[in-house]
């Protein structure tokens, strides 16, 4: 990625003599943002809606320039490892990073104010560097709109967020920044909150991400109980001390030709000259590759894990049992519900496609950008631990997989043209986490880089159409828009290309390379041919659906009324030069960045991008070019050339059925679960709090009291006859006690 | 000496609002903002108090500002005050909530003057619960917060307030009986005279309660023979304020008995370590020595603390009833006690009634402050007294927090009245405080006591807000609102801040003590000290459950209330006026504060925190599962891997294998040659493939 730094002046880079400015001044990134929430929450709508754009804007972009200036500095090898020496070793890895203060400290746990920026938190800032360019389109999306300033804040808000979670140098700072992505994305569904039903969308998205937040913290929590902090890279450091034989020094297959047979292969330890905190990750993975050339299942499966955590951890904190590996895969899995939440896969996905409700620039910029990759962003940093634990990576790629599959089926039929790119979205984070599933991580982020550049584009695209069409998304009522909307038009065409995965588009460079990975890993696991089939089958839908779109959306003849007709523009520029700057990422960004990027992630990752692969790389693209190539032609014979308008909801097929009514899974939650929910909680407050405990234990203690003292009232008549008979049974009873005794 | 003299801050932080209160009463009631005034300078007393102390308190585990006079002669009943880091919180939460429940009851009109005497003799009861040393001086104080309690609900009330009035007097006095009886009960057993003296271990402890006396006596000694060698002419007032900084508790003739316990003391330092070479003639020596000393019956707190070990043998309720264990039964009625406060299913039915007729700022002080008398009381009086039990009734209690956190939350989602959601979200929250303190780790109790003043914060924000809107529409309803957001801006964003604090958004403070509690209660080892054996770990996951059911019933009562299309009848109602932001402000910073920089508040308390925790653990012979960690983290701090082998974490690793230790021969063999793995890959790869193959 040297070309970043090269486009700099020298005198930027040059030296090292700046990299404590950056790395101090890490802050910034996500400081600017929030000055720009705050500039915007406290004008409370006085300034002018040019205004509180532009100031939004400008602090988006200035945070990005930053962030590429420290991200352009540690790009590339270090001028000398010295310059960090001293510190732990894993730190060297860490090319800038900055404590600011102690945030939580109690007891022996500590939570820093922290921020690093090595390699992967590197992309992942300058892919939110799409956010400028949202932010410049939404000064003409919301221009008309009466709070255009509580919409700058609130993403502004975001920006801050999605940095803290991504530049956060503890798993409790990343899950600050992911609560608060969580927060702007309930905010922004719900921003046109007197449509009930829009903010009812933000409650949904709020409470599945909730129920994932609710895995990722029993994740910190596991990992906090096994290695007492949060840190990044104390805890990988330390499953460095756990593992130490393997971890740290890297080691490569070696085959000697002139030993005895059987014994050819040898593993050659390669001490790196820096190795980054990926590099754990990848010294793990070796070891596995190494495992699964002899048959083995992937991942580190020695024994060594496997000692019980029970002695280890203080006195009789664990239950007996609880080995190390289990505890790593169990934190694992947990922190993977979370990544489900937040980047909608089975069985939490069904928040993201109501999440559309949101203005489309937030659903371009948070619900297909940036937010929703957080999960793959997570995975991939908790990489050194996923590699510990094959079990918990085997869960992660058979989710990755059903999810790429099932959403990409329920797209085929959908009408409304954003819930296409939702469902789509959702099914394109399938084939993120499928490769981090295989231990492609930096595949899973190259997947991340691209889609966001072309998603972006086509969910910018759509608003562009929607405004056009004065707010209606439903396509069945589009059609002929190619004349009105020319650069719409092209651009989404380059999206929709991008997005089925076609040569030479930035789409088919990471997700051939992914699934390319799936059918290397299948040749030793045949568990994993069930996923690259649901992944190929996935990429035909893909592009089927995606040309479905383009055609009913730009071909045939214009179904709209008259009066939207009338009304039918070309976007503002402010509205197109995004699309046309995010079109040329759309097209080159796959090319451009394919040999550098994983490279760069996980430094000499070449060996393990194996030459084994030559032949499974040939055979891969052939399955997948195939695949998308058929769903483009069967989209364009079926919606270009037959020109046929789906009616889905009075269809008898009862596949279509199936799969527009979204195999009924979001029908169960909408339903099912929260009216069983809602009757539980009513039956338990009115039978046991109003009914059991209130009515007849407490209340009825006081009625049992009360009803004691009526009755022995009477016996206070006044009535000397009754008194003195009274007298007269209590003498006979005691004389007869007496007399007894 | 000069500190002697200082200030007697706590007796002003408890009695400036009582002394307010005698002003108002003179006071003619027509003057209705001279009487405002007046109670408003009352409890801004304890405010200052409350921030200074904010800032200028330094936690050292030790009580501070301590204030002791003889009150009750007979008795040796004391009037003791003092304030560690246990108590700190509350104070600095009983003056802001409290000041601020004033500001917010500005709109009464019912019988102002008497409204206003009431609520400030509330705040004194409830201030001098916070402070009290001395277990009857608690017990009063706990008595004359009811009072006002009773007929400030019972009064200015909603329809239903003599029912709820009511309700929560009798459910409080139930638990107040139980108490006085553990009072009582711990005043007789003070003296070790109920502990059996064959018993070498109840011997034992009386000789230790004894000697503990003699030292707290003799330091007392030490310290005014700096005054004045002879002691018997140093002023009483100075003796006074010298016994109080030591926290002696006292009764009879000072200095007779300060003189025999220096000269005591000095006998028992001066005894051999050995006597002809055996120690068990030391201990008879010194038991010899200490039968001399007559243990005082006493209700000072710290030294009920420090005699412990007294509250042993059995207790029998009646005559028919088998006898009970002394102690378990004393912290079973405690337990009680508290719990009716916190409030603990199954006793929590007051509180929604409470808080449902209870005006705005009663409610505020209702869940703000009194809850927290609960768990303080646990912390304060169950914990110190009984620690040994404490760590017995562990599971029991964190079931009952873990229960009270679901059961809450699912009560609170069935509510149709706001105020009744807030109420039950209040049970639901209180729940954390319980499980954090039974995990008795440090992080699961400091992550309690944040819990309460967080949690302090967060609600009196609700109840102020649900109180703005009710001011303007008359009734809580939620179903019968909708659209309000566009109404009232500032108001919507006011809801939404309190909201996102009570349900831990990262951020905002309560976010902080929940993930204390969490992760305390997670890595707690009580599980296996208490019955029933329950792994803390499966109860923490169930805890968390409670994180999705708060976002789920606070989101949908923001939804019914807030958004949607605005209802016709409240369009041109006003946003929030000046005086309901003055009170609404404060909160939001301190919620903002901390919980963007939460640290003030967790040193305020964290080493008070574990210094009981430390005296909960130690007796009963338990280490504690942080230390060990501390030091695993001390270990691996500077960890360069290059001298890891000789670090004894690995080797603590490797020696680890519970099952069976070195014994196994193929282990050993197999670790081994790891170590050289650099030096030798191929015998290594070899050596993995062949733990593979077993």
């Amino acid at each position: 990625m040297e070309f970043l730094k090269d486009i700099l002046p020298e005198w930027i880079t040059a030296a090292d003599k700046f990299r404590p400015v950056y790395a101090n001044g890490l802050f910034l990134i996500p400081l600017l943002p929030l000055l720009g929430f705050l500039t915007n929450a406290v004008s409370r709508g006085k300034l002018s809606a040019g205004v509180s754009g532009a100031v939004a804007s400008i602090a988006a972009f200035l945070s990005f320039v930053w962030a590429y200036l420290c991200f352009a500095s540690c790009a590339g090898p270090l001028a000398s490892v010295d310059a960090m020496g001293g510190i732990h070793p894993a730190m060297k890895t860490v090319p800038l990073h900055a404590v600011y203060g102690t945030w939580i400290e109690a007891g022996g746990f500590k939570c820093s104010f922290g921020l690093m920026m090595d390699q992967l938190s590197g992309v992942m800032c300058l892919v939110t560097g799409v956010r400028t360019l949202i932010h410049i389109y939404s000064m003409g999306y919301m221009a008309h709109d009466k709070s255009v300033a509580r919409y700058f804040s609130y993403l502004n808000l975001f920006l801050f967020s999605m940095l803290v979670l991504i530049l956060g140098d503890n798993l409790i700072l990343t899950f600050v920044g992911w609560e608060g992505v969580g927060l702007c994305s309930y905010l922004l569904i719900g921003f046109w909150y007197e449509d009930g039903e829009k903010a009812a969308a933000g409650m949904k998205a709020f409470v599945f991400n909730r129920v994932g937040d609710l895995g990722f913290i029993l994740g910190i929590f596991t990992l906090v109980a096994a290695f007492g902090t949060a840190d990044y890279i104390a805890t990988t450091g330390k499953i460095g001390t756990y593992t130490k034989p393997v971890v740290g020094p890297r080691k490569v297959i070696e085959v000697d030709e002139a030993a005895p047979e059987g014994k050819r292969e040898r593993l050659v330890v390669v001490m790196p000259d820096h190795p980054g905190l990926l590099d754990y990750a990848e010294g793990l993975s070796m070891v596995s590759t190494a495992d699964s050339m002899a048959k083995l299942p992937l991942g580190y499966k020695a024994d060594r894990g496997n000692f019980d955590l029970s002695g280890t951890m203080g006195p009789k904190v664990f239950p007996a049992g609880w080995t190390f590996k289990f505890a790593i895969t169990l934190a694992c899995l947990m922190l993977f519900i979370g990544a489900c939440g937040k980047s909608a896969q089975l069985p939490l996905y069904a928040w993201l496609p109501d999440a559309m409700a949101g203005p489309t620039p937030v659903s371009a910029l948070i619900h297909a950008a940036t937010m929703v990759t957080a999960g793959v962003y997570m995975v991939v940093r908790m990489a050194p631990f996923y590699v510990m634990a094959p079990d918990a990576l085997e869960v992660v790629a058979v989710v990755g997989a059903c999810t790429a599959l099932f959403a990409a089926l329920i797209g085929l039929t959908q009408t409304d043209i954003k819930k296409v790119l939702a469902y789509s979205t959702v099914s394109q984070l399938g084939y993120m986490f499928l490769g981090a599933g295989v231990g492609a991580f930096a595949l899973a982020i190259f997947h991340v880089v691209t889609h966001a550049f072309f998603k972006a584009l086509l969910f910018l695209c759509s608003g562009s159409v929607i405004h056009a069409m004065s707010g209606e998304q439903d396509m069945t009522k589009m059609g002929g828009l190619r004349k009105y909307l020319p650069v719409t038009y092209w651009t989404m065409l380059i999206g929709s290309i991008a997005l089925a995965g076609i040569f030479p588009f930035a789409g088919w460079w990471s997700k051939d390379a992914i699934l390319a990975n799936v059918l290397a890993k299948a040749e030793h696991d045949s568990m994993y041919w069930i996923l690259y089939l649901m992944g190929c089958v996935g990429a035909f839908c893909t592009a089927f659906y995606s040309f479905r779109l383009i055609g009913l959306t730009f071909f045939g003849e214009c179904r709209a009324s008259d009066e939207v007709k009338h009304h039918i523009h070309e976007s503002p520029p402010s509205m197109t030069v995004p699309l046309m700057v995010l079109a040329v990422f759309a097209v080159i960004s796959g090319w451009w960045l394919h040999a550098d990027l994983v490279t760069f992630l996980f430094i000499g990752k070449e060996a393990v991008q194996n030459a084994e692969n030559e032949h499974v790389h040939h055979l891969n693209l052939l399955i997948t070019s195939a695949a998308a190539l058929g769903g483009v032609i069967a989209a364009c014979l079926i919606y270009i050339k037959g020109g046929k308008i789906p009616k889905p909801a009075q269809t008898r097929n009862p596949l279509v059925r199936l799969s527009f009514n979204k195999f009924y899974l979001e029908w169960f939650y909408d339903h099912v679960v929260t009216g069983v929910f809602a009757i539980f909680a009513e039956a338990l407050h009115l039978f046991v709090d109003v009914l059991i405990i209130d009515f007849l234990i407490v209340n009825g203690v006081g009625k049992l009291v009360r009803g004691a003292g009526g009755a022995l009232r009477r016996t206070q008549s006044g009535l000397i006859n009754v008194y003195a008979t009274g007298i007269l049974v209590g003498a006979l009873v005691v004389l007869f006690y007496l007399l007894r005794g | 000496m000069q500190e002697q003299f200082s200030f007697p801050l706590l007796t002003m932080f408890v009695f400036a609002p009582v002394i307010g209160m005698a002003a108002i009463l003179l006071v003619p009631s027509k003057r209705a903002d001279i009487i405002k005034t007046v109670a408003a300078a009352a409890a801004a007393v304890p405010l200052m108090i409350g921030l200074y102390l904010f800032f200028a308190f330094r936690d050292t585990g030790a009580l501070q500002y301590r204030e002791n006079l003889l009150w009750i002669d007979g008795l040796n009943v004391h009037y003791a005050l003092g304030i560690d880091g246990l108590s700190v919180p509350m104070v600095v939460l009983s003056g802001v909530v409290g000041f601020l429940a004033v500001v917010a009851s500005w709109g009464i009109e019912k019988q102002i003057k008497g409204y206003f005497a009431l609520i400030l003799m509330l705040l004194s009861g409830m201030n001098g619960v916070f402070c009290a040393l001395d277990f009857f001086l608690f017990y009063v104080f706990w008595e004359v917060m009811l009072l006002p309690m009773y007929f400030l609900i019972g009064i200015w009330g909603g329809p239903n307030r003599v029912y709820a009035a009511i309700k929560f007097f009798l459910y409080t006095m139930a638990g107040s009986v139980l108490m006085l009886v553990v009072l009582l009960a711990t005043w007789y057993w003070s003296d070790g005279s109920y502990a059996n003296v064959n018993n070498p271990a109840e011997l034992a402890a009386v000789n230790a309660a004894k000697e503990s006396v003699v030292a707290l006596r003799a330091g007392a000694f030490d310290r005014l023979a700096m005054i004045d060698p002879d002691i018997t002419r140093v002023p009483a007032r100075l003796k006074r304020a010298v016994l109080a900084q030591d926290g002696v508790a006292w009764a009879g003739n000072v200095d007779r008995d300060l003189i025999n316990a220096k000269d005591l003391k000095l006998r028992l330092d001066n005894l051999p370590p050995t006597i002809d070479g055996d120690k068990h003639k030391v201990e008879l020596e010194k038991a010899q020595l200490l039968l001399t000393v007559k243990l005082e019956r006493t209700f000072s707190l710290t030294e009920l603390k420090e005699r412990y070990l007294l509250f042993t043998g059995s207790f029998k309720l009646f005559e028919f009833l088998r006898p009970l264990p002394f102690a378990a039964l004393m912290f079973v009625f405690l337990y009680v006690a508290f719990a009716i406060k916190v409030p603990v299913f199954p006793f929590h039915t007051w509180l929604p009634w409470a808080h449902v007729e209870a005006p705005t700022a009663i409610s505020v002080i209702l869940a703000g402050i009194l809850l927290k008398m609960g768990v303080y009381g646990f912390l304060r009086i169950s914990f110190g007294l009984f620690p040994t039990e404490a760590v017995h009734f562990a599971v029991p209690m964190a079931v009952f927090g873990v229960f009270n956190i679901l059961y809450g939350a699912c009560c609170a989602m069935a509510q149709d009245d706001m105020k009744k959601l807030v109420a039950y979200s209040s049970v639901s929250h209180m729940g954390f405080c319980m499980l954090g303190m039974a995990a008795m780790t440090t992080w699961g109790m400091t992550g309690s006591v944040l819990q309460m003043f967080n949690h302090g914060t967060s609600t009196s924000m609700m109840f102020l807000l649900v109180g703005v809107i009710y001011d303007r529409a008359h009734h809580r309803e939620i179903n019968k609102f909708g659209g309000i957001a566009n109404q009232m801006p500032v108001y919507a964003g006011m809801m939404t801040l309190a909201l996102f604090a009570s349900m831990g958004l990262p951020g905002l403070s309560g976010f902080v003590s929940e993930i204390l509690v969490f992760l305390g209660s997670f890595r707690s080892d009580m599980g296996n000290y208490s019955r029933p054996d329950l792994s803390f770990q499966s109860m923490t996951v169930i805890a968390a459950i409670g994180v999705v059911l708060t976002a789920g019933y606070l989101l949908w009562m923001m939804q019914r209330v807030f958004f949607g299309p605005l209802n016709e009848r409240y369009k041109g109602y006003a946003d929030m006026n000046g005086r309901e932001m003055f009170t609404l402000v404060p909160l939001a910073v301190i919620v903002i504060g901390l919980g963007v920089y939460p640290q003030p508040l967790i040193n305020l308390t964290k080493n008070s925190v574990e210094k009981l925790q430390q005296h909960v653990l130690r007796s009963n012979g338990i280490e504690s599962a942080e230390r060990t960690l501390k030091t695993m983290a001390d270990r691996a701090a500077p960890a360069a891997p290059a001298p890891l082998a000789a670090e004894p974490a690995p080797a603590h690793v490797e020696s680890a294998p519970a099952p069976k230790p070195a014994a196994d021969p193929e282990r050993t063999s197999e670790l081994e040659p790891q170590r050289g793995v650099e030096a030798d890959p191929v015998k290594a790869r070899e050596v993995a493939m062949a733990g593979e193959g077993r």
